[in-house]
């Protein structure tokens, strides 16, 4: 397989393992209202493009897409702040997980960042975003937001 | 600021919201600092301003998260005890605030105090901070899960009202 093979991804099973987050949701943490995402899969199912919009002001765009040639799923996040995510990762279970490293802003450390999404089985979505010290034990939540699809927008479907 | 946090007790790291197993070593937060303090401000990550009174070191503010022209958080540190309802910590971070809105050129300044410690919260009101909201979080990799109150400045308003520091 090369960089170039055109072979459709509509139907590879590996590129469907995220679409649980598509959709335009409503997001809440705690109970309160965190934001809105719009997630949508484009480039004929090869990408998902999410579209954040903070409570706080900050927003955000990432690309997520399985990439063939690695058998993993990938994440690039950049926000309104200079905030930066790369992530890799995949499935776990029903869930999809993603991993990398960045620096906490408060101690400038260097840490380790996860996001597991979650989809619950009433539809909502769990996003659990933890970061810890490298080398460190403890996981600490930096965000946990549950999805609720918004009631004003029907769900996109792929393109 | 390395040396307030290993040096104090475990009552006043917990009235700072500060787990004291969660502390990094000192040589290993010196590393990360230490090359930060040397970036032009527009490159900074960190900004920190120690407060000294009568030749003595007192305190520290700080500013992290920071977006260039746009926005930073900040944290406000009174190291000793008997200065504290004085007026000192008014007026120490009130002048830090001016220094980080100038040198940062900042339109929004956000704190987010432990909700549990009522004295920057206290101070937070006085130096003309509104408060937005409370919320459950963990702040930082030094931190517990705590009550967080979040206060904004725009520091286009006056920054505070020094004559009704305690």
């Amino acid at each position: 397989m090369t960089p170039h093979d055109t072979r459709t991804s509509r139907d590879d099973e590996a590129y469907r393992a995220f679409d649980f987050w598509i959709g335009d949701w409503t997001v809440t943490e705690n109970g309160a209202s965190a934001g809105t995402n719009r997630i949508v899969a484009e480039l004929d199912g090869a990408v998902l493009s999410e579209t954040w919009s903070g409570t706080s002001g900050v927003r955000g765009r990432s690309l997520s897409f399985y990439d063939r040639h690695r058998r993993r799923w990938h994440q690039t996040w950049i926000d309104s702040d200079g905030g930066v995510l790369h992530l890799d990762g995949g499935p776990v279970g029903r869930a999809m997980r993603l991993e990398g490293e960045g620096t906490e802003p408060g101690t400038l450390l260097p840490v380790e960042e996860r996001i597991t999404w979650t989809p619950n089985a009433d539809g909502t979505v769990r996003q659990h975003w933890e970061r810890k010290a490298l080398g460190m034990q403890d996981w600490t939540t930096v965000f946990d937001g549950l999805y609720r699809r918004s009631a004003d927008r029907a769900a996109p479907a792929r393109d | 600021m390395i040396g307030y946090f290993h040096g104090a007790g475990e009552e006043a790291l917990a009235m700072m919201g500060v787990d004291p197993a969660r502390l990094p070593s000192r040589e290993a937060w010196l590393d990360r600092l230490l090359p930060d303090l040397a970036r032009p401000l527009p490159q900074k990550l960190t900004y920190y301003l120690a407060w000294r009174s009568d030749g003595l070191e007192v305190g520290h503010s700080n500013a992290n998260q920071i977006v260039f022209g746009v926005r930073a958080h900040v944290h406000l540190h009174l190291w000793i005890p008997e200065r504290r309802r004085s007026g000192l910590g008014l007026a120490c971070f009130t002048e830090s605030i001016r220094r980080f809105a100038a040198d940062l050129e900042l339109k929004q300044i956000v704190c987010e105090p432990y909700a549990a410690n009522p004295g920057p919260n206290r101070l937070l009101e006085r130096a003309g901070f509104t408060f937005v909201r409370r919320y459950r979080t963990t702040p930082g990799l030094i931190n517990f899960e705590q009550e967080v109150n979040r206060w904004e400045l725009l520091p286009a308003r006056p920054t505070a009202r020094a004559s009704s520091a305690d």
